[in-house]
């Protein structure tokens, strides 16, 4: 009885990773098309041209910011530095309990401000709102703490521009980030949101609030999460971009349509994964509702962010993640298979559920089927020595393409010695990273089913920074 | 079977994964060798631009030692002086893309299925005002992405003047473009443009946005036979947006004062007030500055702010100490004049900040 069940679950497994990777294959071959078009698209007309031209969106920049005094500096410093013909900062202290308001007051010089805050989203109390007398296009919003998602409904409320812009406050956007983001908006009237790239900076030179030397950390587990990242970057959110139904633009960088984000409602402020709730939500809407739209990936212009150094940080941040999912697809199950939502509910939101959500559990389940197989001696070697090979092998394959597309459009690692690293650590994560990380992401699905759903901290060390 | 099968996969992936990181490999060889030899004719061609603009060198001399695979960076080269420079050193490197072959290739190119080819090309033969470029505009013309508008129309327009009514056209037919954007183009013409641009305005078969345009365009290259047009608009318009520009346009090009001036500074739209104060302002009509006097009493801080500085260019200092000086003057008007003496450097008066705000 036992056996036949392991031997449908193991037919089972074999399926649903076939499927897996072959919906990986089709993202990456879609990602290659979509990336090379768009490096030639990069190359043919120089953008700043027409951004001088007056064809540009004011923008409004939104950076949360909650106990953040040891990044909060460099992170304005570098906002303040962008170029873009017209934007203004706004710095949401989300009722921080250390100097984070301290140190933005006293390196600005902020004082009180009489603009108008107008609530069109419901947010905790606000008790002040500061403008810098050394950077007029500078505000600092301090209110009682109501996490990220109601910080940045604070930043929606008092924005004064069409376009809103989220970013993480320990992020650095690269100096025309904004430009290049923004992009897609003067491109297509349709758009409605677009995000970019996410990179890492440790072990990068930061000079001035920006990246001037791209290098790779020397510690093992941020050398992991570059893997990671250029892999869900340049070939997940590229794939998904070329079918209109990406579901992620991620906290650490995006830029949205105002009146977009104003009629859906917001920032959901009982969601741990606000950004990706939001995108759900607006594809929901504009899909159900029949209107035209696109969410756009735009892969070049990059926000560096800190990366977890310790396990313990690591394994926090990604149960916030896995919660956040499991929120966003909550939230918005009307889309599951749902054919009115053309490819968004039949491929994008299945593919995030079963594979994304669910795909811990069943790589935890696989683990643990083949140490009871193990014991009572039901393992047939030489297939689970192959599938296990090929399990690793198309891991490593899919890094490599990742890495591949990075060598074909940015090539922002110009040692070649850290591109023969980082395909090193393509082949090392799948020998306990990946196992270790399906075990935290099944342990914070545990912990929220049983209602354990806090955000919680992450401890930075700021980046190390020097001064011209 | 499945072993076989897995086996099979197994073989596949490694091949695959191989192939990739040869490829990454590869990728890096040609970037580092294209980066080389593009350093390596960027530095031989440096050499060769001040020859030909020393006329030591014969546009076709240097064109002869540029190989068909150099022709992708020499129009990266070429690019930026043509986008800056005009005249005699324009034409040398015009001819420089004609003998290498590069307008051959990049007409060739230009057909190509690839939107950013296209654009490339488009704006680079535009650029050069190849004639051959009009008929592969259409696309460009027609398309809501800026990035694909922009080269197509900057092509036309400085084609020749001929393709004046085709651009106005354009522009007609499509309300998405900036009044940058507009100045552009038609800079682009050069001021041969003006003349043409007036007998546009003169027939009226354009539309008001293109109007507005116009308008700004002939004060911009300071074409001051547009005067009896200017005239017209400031008189007869129902548009009080085509009277601004037309009162704007006035003042940019310093035109004296006439009785259409001190009409508009009657008008109720305090926008019209503003504009029509400040040429009187600019006209230099010192027998009109009591004109001015009256709007700085108006309800309007700008119209107020306007009339101040159009005295303050008219008036001398004792005029307009006098009538600070004056118990009868208003208190806003003593206000404005106070802050524009002061701003002005010429006033030992204090403003009094509540009251001018």
């Amino acid at each position: 009885m036992l056996f036949q069940l392991l031997t449908h679950f193991n037919w089972a497994v074999l399926i649903y990773f076939f499927l897996l990777n072959g919906i990986y294959l089709f993202l990456t071959f879609r990602a290659f098309r979509e990336i090379q078009v768009y490096v030639h698209h990069l190359q043919s007309v120089n953008f700043k041209r027409i951004f001088e031209l007056g064809f540009y969106k004011p923008l409004t920049v939104i950076a949360p910011a909650y106990n953040e005094s040891a990044t909060i500096i460099s992170s304005v410093k570098s906002l303040l530095n962008l170029h873009y013909p017209e934007f203004e900062i706004l710095v949401i202290n989300d009722g921080s309990s250390d100097q984070t308001l301290e140190v933005l007051k006293q390196e600005f010089r902020l004082v009180p401000s009489n603009r108008v805050y107008q609530v069109k989203l419901k947010t905790q109390p606000v008790h002040a709102i500061y403008e810098s007398l050394l950077y007029p296009q500078l505000h600092v919003i301090d209110k009682q703490n109501g996490g990220k998602a109601d910080a940045l409904n604070a930043g929606v409320n008092f924005s004064q521009y069409p376009l809103i812009c989220s970013i993480d406050a320990d992020s650095l956007i690269e100096t025309d980030g904004l430009l290049r983001a923004t992009r897609p908006f003067l491109e297509d009237k349709s758009v409605i949101a677009t995000g970019g790239t996410v990179r890492i900076a440790n072990g990068c030179k930061v000079t001035n609030g920006h990246v001037t030397e791209v290098a790779l950390s020397k510690n093992p587990w941020v050398r992991f999460q570059v893997v990671e990242y250029l892999r869900a970057f340049l070939f997940g959110r590229m794939g998904w971009n070329s079918l209109n139904a990406i579901l992620v633009i991620s906290g650490a960088f995006g830029i949205f349509l105002k009146s977009a984000v104003l009629t859906v409602g917001g920032y959901r402020k009982d969601c741990i994964g606000e950004d990706m709730e939001l995108v759900v939500r607006m594809h929901r809407h504009y899909r159900l509702k029949k209107i035209p739209y696109r969410v756009v990936f735009v892969p070049d212009p990059v926000c560096w962010t800190e990366a977890p150094e310790e396990h313990q940080v690591l394994c926090k941040q990604r149960k916030r993640w896995q919660k956040g999912l499991y929120d966003s697809l909550k939230a918005n199950k009307p889309l599951f298979f749902n054919p009115h939502a053309g490819i968004v509910g039949l491929l994008a939101y299945p593919f995030f559920f079963f594979f994304e959500l669910l795909g811990p559990f069943i790589e935890v389940l696989g683990y643990f089927v083949f140490v009871i197989s193990l014991f009572m001696g039901w393992v047939n070697w030489p297939f689970a020595l192959l599938f296990l090979s090929m399990a690793i092998l198309l891991g490593v394959l899919l890094s490599a393409s990742s890495l591949l597309l990075e060598e074909l459009s940015f090539r922002r690692y110009p040692k070649t010695g850290d591109i023969l690293i980082l395909f090193l650590y393509g082949i090392l994560e799948n020998f306990g990273y990946r196992q270790l990380l399906a075990w935290w992401r099944l342990i914070a699905m545990l912990e929220y089913v049983i209602g354990k759903r806090s955000w919680g901290e992450m401890n930075r060390k700021g980046f190390s920074t020097t001064t011209n | 079977m499945t072993i076989h099968i897995l086996t099979l996969i197994i073989f596949l992936i490694i091949i695959l994964t191989g192939l990739i990181f040869l490829s990454i490999l590869r990728l890096r060889y040609k970037f580092k060798r294209d980066y080389h030899r593009r350093k390596e004719a960027y530095s031989k061609w440096e050499l060769n631009l001040f020859s030909l603009f020393a006329e030591e060198i014969h546009p076709s001399q240097w064109a002869s030692h540029i190989s068909s695979h150099e022709l992708g960076y020499l129009q990266e080269f070429l690019l930026p002086y043509l986008e800056s420079l005009k005249g005699e050193s324009f034409e040398k490197l015009v001819a420089v893309a004609h003998y290498s072959g590069l307008v051959k290739h990049l007409l060739q190119e230009g057909g190509s299925a690839n939107d950013w080819k296209q654009a490339q090309s488009i704006y680079f033969l535009g650029l050069i005002r190849e004639p051959q470029v009009l008929p592969m505009l259409e696309t460009g013309l027609a398309s809501d992405n800026m990035f694909w508008f922009y080269p197509s129309i900057i092509a036309l327009a400085r084609n020749n003047l001929k393709t004046l009514p085709r651009v106005l056209e354009v522009l007609r037919n499509r309300s998405d473009w900036t009044e940058h954007l507009g100045i552009s183009i038609f800079a682009e013409m050069g001021e041969e443009v003006c003349p043409e641009l007036l007998s546009v305005l003169s027939k009226g078969e354009t539309s008001p946005k293109v109007e507005r345009l116009a308008l700004a365009v002939l004060a911009h290259f300071g074409y001051k036979r547009a005067e009896a047009t200017l005239k017209e608009y400031i008189l007869y318009s129902k548009d009080p947006e085509l009277q601004i520009r037309a009162l704007r346009a006035w003042n940019q090009l310093k035109l004296t004062f006439f009785e259409g001036i001190a009409l508009a500074m009657k008008h109720s739209d305090w926008e019209i007030r503003a504009a029509a104060v400040t040429a009187l302002g600019s006209s230099g009509a010192v027998d009109h500055a009591l004109l001015a006097r009256p709007l700085l009493r108006d309800s309007n801080w700008w119209v107020r702010l306007r009339a101040a500085q159009a005295m303050l260019m008219l008036c001398t200092r004792e005029e307009l100490h006098s009538m600070l000086d004056n118990p009868l003057e208003d208190r806003y008007a003593k206000d404005m004049l106070r802050y524009i003496l002061t701003r002005e450097g010429g006033a030992t008066c204090v403003i009094p900040i509540t009251h001018a705000l």
